[in-house]
């Protein structure tokens, strides 16, 4: 499993010198990566005997943070998908984007994805698969906006990010919450992050009161990955990247995710009333929301995503539904969408590259000029309709039966299964009949050429897979179909598929069931054309669809943050003066009388040379704010400062004095420099401002006055000074205890002030190097 | 400012508050003294020069920009931490190597007092030589 996740990783630094120096074989190099690392894991898991692998190093034991690798039949089903279509979809990428001078970076940011795809799949810590489940995020959002030079896909990347990233700030609650509740149950950290050791104790952690968290915010992040109605809108968006990353990512697997992690944690979290109630819900939703939606669209690849959405749901429902039949279901269906759906985006990349157009409105007639091709489309398509001989026939009827299962909403379920499956019907021809072998009475785009054999084998490929599985489907369900759905169970759940379930009632149903659909589909298909006119019925919905709310929330955050930002940062010196002070002071306050309060203070002996001292300062302080001319203010501020470098001589502090002494001086010479040439007076207050100010200024006086009394006061600075004044010489080599303390003891300190007061000098640089340009 | 007795001390000032400086950061560990004032002393110095005469000649004389100078700094005070890691002891941990007469003791402390000196030097002169820069041209400015 190391090896898997490390080759992919190395394939990921090395791709961009491939590209550089051997392009024409790159795709070649690179594409047999995913899938031969997938094949020889599937293997040593099959020589095992079905053996669960593990793997685990220790990462961070303090926080139950662990690179723990575990491969069963739900990981090993994921690893066998991503590999086999990753593969075949880096081939493909490798000639569709042939002339981007950005392919290095492409194969760079795929095999990225791809390790931490296979990482969050492999994954038995619970830190280990969220890290990867952002990776996945944070790669996506990279390869959405491939084309950054365009707008759109820039708003797409970001819609995505935004999107999926709160869902997985959810996540990472709803993990906190689940690692809790195995504390609770007597886990120590390590166990209760580790998710074989979770799984042992569902009906313990079920029972626990914080459950419903844990659930709901897992359940958000999931919903969000798997685009879920409402979060749904950032995956039509996201088919602004370039088509091959539609058909891995968007597709077949990272969308899985949270599919994956819902089927992960089912033998945890699910099978209570909650879970099923929501995931049927939500999952039933989203099936017949997205198949209706994607019934109106002309766009081919705009098609695919909202058939994704639906298949999501249909997922999503199995997973609520959890019996046993249903999970099995789950484990086909999911199979089954991988395989057609990520060769339909194939196609239609295919399509794109030979006629520039993926308007299905238009496209018409193009079998014979690309057979291969459309051949793979038909294929593909047989497993989105549900038809036999593809392993897609058998994935729907099992998935039929599970929905009719349901207690008390059976018969609605079933409907609404109907709809969906006429509506897969209808666009599976529309996909693979219309623009191949239907005779359009538009112009057809000029031909722009064969495609290359790199990009043919993808669909091809699987395609005939699907097809293959549905005719022989001993190869899958007795193996990884079975121990898949076993894993998510949590108990053995045999997969047999048959296509032909003998004579009765029940078969004799589903099959009259199936030729009423596709006649159905058949005539919606035939019908297209009068969905595609705007339906004019959901107009007034228009502003509240998750789409446009989702623009409105974040235009209003921009404009929220362009507000507080233009309030707090006005531009005028006293302004942010006056906050910085006044936030500073409300912090401290509230503290400072309870310590007051509590501890009492003392002013400590007086003598009258520092009253005098006192007097003089406090003159300075109040000659400076009533001074009319700035430059009278800054010599008058300057006394103050230099009373204080007294107080601080006084007290023998002859660092600080000296200190005080010489900013103090620098201050007042520059302030003079400066000021001679500013205007009298550039801004006179109000009357209510110059009250404000008033308060301001008490406030922040009497909160350091406090702090100042309690300091003297308490005991701990006396037993401090003590202890550091003992330590100095013998531990720091030092008499000077200030230095040894600014130094050595508190050495990390002071490299962080440096290091502020560094960037601070900078910033003032460039700000006035910023001035100067607007002057010149 | 052209006063012409300011201008004529102004380089002898400029030198002596630089050897005061670099003493004050060297002795600083046992006396009063240390990298912070040391800086603040150096920048005094080069400010007596960028005022006497300008911002310009005071630059000139530095050799290196502000920012180098701070950015220097900043390196030696983290690099000076790094001699406690390899020792197997904690960042930043005081490292003595040996005793040179007149100046004390040698060690990565004092290293690291030279980084702060550096940042606080460069600091002080990249802002205050940026800001009279800045009236210097609205000055020649009609």
């Amino acid at each position: 499993m190391q090896t898997l996740l490390l080759t992919h990783l190395i394939a990921a630094l090395a791709a961009p010198l491939l590209v550089k120096h051997v392009r024409r074989a790159a795709p070649w190099i690179l594409g047999a990566v995913p899938g031969m690392t997938a094949a020889g894991l599937l293997f040593s898991w099959v020589q095992g005997g079905h053996q669960v692998l593990e793997a685990r190093w220790d990462w961070l034991p303090q926080l139950g943070v662990e690179v723990a690798l575990r491969a069963d039949g739900l990981s090993l089903l994921f690893v066998a998908l991503v590999g086999l279509i990753g593969g075949l979809v880096v081939l493909h990428a490798g000639h569709y984007l042939a002339t981007s001078p950005r392919l290095g970076r492409f194969f760079f940011l795929i095999f990225l994805f791809l390790t931490a795809m296979f990482g969050l799949v492999l994954a038995d810590n619970l830190w280990l698969l969220f890290i990867c489940w952002e990776l996945t995020s944070i790669t996506s959002y990279f390869l959405i906006g491939f084309k950054h030079d365009q707008s759109y896909a820039r708003d797409a990347a970001r819609r995505a990010l935004l999107t999926t990233g709160a869902g997985g700030l959810a996540l990472l609650g709803g993990f906190a919450v689940l690692v809790t509740m195995g504390r609770q149950a007597g886990l120590d950290l390590g166990q209760a992050s580790t998710i074989s050791v979770l799984l042992q104790h569902g009906d313990t952690l079920r029972a626990d009161p914080l459950y419903l968290w844990a659930l709901g915010l897992i359940l958000a992040g999931a919903f969000t990955k798997s685009a879920q109605i409402p979060f749904h809108h950032w995956l039509p968006a996201a088919m602004a990247g370039p088509t091959p990353v539609s058909a891995l990512l968007h597709s077949a697997t990272m969308v899985k995710a949270g599919v994956f992690l819902l089927a992960r944690l089912f033998p945890v979290l699910g099978g209570t009333p909650t879970w099923t109630i929501t995931l049927t819900l939500v999952g039933a939703v989203t099936m017949t929301g997205g198949a209706l939606m994607a019934i109106g669209r002309k766009d081919l690849k705009e098609i695919l995503a909202f058939t994704t959405i639906s298949a999501l749901g249909t997922l999503i429902l199995l997973l609520g539904v959890g019996t046993g039949p249903a999970l099995a279901a789950m484990v086909v269906f999911l199979t089954v969408h991988a395989l057609y759906k990520a060769s339909l985006f194939l196609v239609v990349a295919n399509l794109d590259q030979r006629t520039g157009s993926r308007d299905m409105t238009v496209l018409g007639g193009w079998g014979k000029v690309m057979p291969l091709t459309a051949v793979a489309a038909l294929l593909a398509a047989l497993g989105q309709a549900g038809a036999p001989p593809a392993l897609g026939y058998m994935g729907k009827k099992l998935a039929l039966l599970a929905k009719m299962s349901l207690p008390a909403v059976g018969e609605w379920m079933t409907l609404a299964a109907v709809i969906t499956n006429v509506a897969m019907v209808a666009l599976a021809l529309a996909i693979a009949v219309r623009p191949f072998w239907s005779r359009s009475e538009k112009e057809q785009p000029a031909d722009r050429g064969p495609v290359p054999l790199g990009m043919e084998l993808g669909p091809l490929v699987l395609a005939l897979l699907g097809v293959a599985i549905g005719l022989v489907p001993s190869v899958f369900d007795t193996h990884l179909g079975t121990a898949a759905a076993s894993a998510a169970a949590g108990y053995p759940v045999p997969i047999k598929l048959k296509v032909w379930s003998g004579l009765n009632v029940e078969s004799l149903l589903l099959i009259g069931l199936s030729l009423a659909v596709f006649a159905v589909g058949y005539l919606s298909y035939r019908k297209l054309h009068l969905f595609q006119k705007r339906p004019t019925v959901a107009a007034p919905l228009t502003p509240w669809t998750p789409t446009v709310l989702y623009d409105r929330g974040l235009n209003g955050m921009l404009a929220g943050a362009a507000r507080l930002t233009g309030f707090l940062q006005n531009g005028r010196l006293r302004t942010y003066v006056g906050i910085v002070s006044l936030a500073t002071a409300a912090l401290a306050l509230p503290w400072l009388i309870k310590a007051t309060r509590s501890d009492g203070w003392s002013l400590g002996t007086v003598h009258a040379h520092e009253i005098l001292l006192v007097t003089i300062m406090a003159a300075g302080a109040i000659g400076g704010a009533f001074a009319g001319r700035p430059i009278v203010a800054a010599l008058a501020v300057g006394m103050t400062g230099l009373g204080l470098a007294l107080v601080f001589a006084l007290f023998s502090g002859v660092d600080l004095a000296i200190t005080q002494l010489l900013v103090e001086t620098l201050l007042v010479v520059i302030l003079v420099a400066v000021l001679v040439r500013l205007p009298r007076q550039t801004h006179q207050p109000s009357k209510l401002g110059r009250v404000r100010d008033l308060a301001i200024a008490l406030t922040v006086g009497a909160t350091a006055t406090l702090a100042v009394l309690l300091t003297a006061a308490g005991d701990r600075s006396r037993d401090l000074a003590d202890t550091l004044l003992a330590w100095s010489l013998p531990e720091a080599a030092g008499r000077n205890v200030v230095n040894v303390i600014l130094v050595d003891f508190r050495a990390m300190d002071t490299l962080g002030e440096v290091v502020v007061v560094a960037a601070a000098a900078l910033t003032v640089g460039a700000l006035l190097a910023a001035c100067r340009k607007e002057t010149s | 400012m052209n006063w012409v007795p300011l201008r004529m001390v102004a380089r002898p000032v400029m030198v002596l508050l630089t050897i005061i400086s670099l003493l004050v950061l060297v002795r600083g560990h046992n006396e009063p003294g240390g990298g912070f004032i040391g800086g603040l002393l150096g920048a005094a110095g080069f400010l007596v020069m960028a005022l006497a005469d300008s911002p310009q000649t005071a630059r000139r004389l530095m050799r290196f920009s502000p920012a180098t100078y701070l950015g220097t700094g900043v390196l030696l005070a983290t690099g000076s931490g790094l001699f406690g890691l390899v020792q197997g002891q904690a960042f930043l941990t005081g490292q003595w190597w040996f005793a040179l007469p007149g100046i004390g003791k040698i060690g990565s402390v004092l290293v690291f007092d030279l980084g702060v000196y550096l940042v606080i030097f460069g600091a002080t002169l990249q802002i205050l030589l940026g800001l009279l820069n800045v009236k210097e041209e609205e000055r020649r400015a009609p």
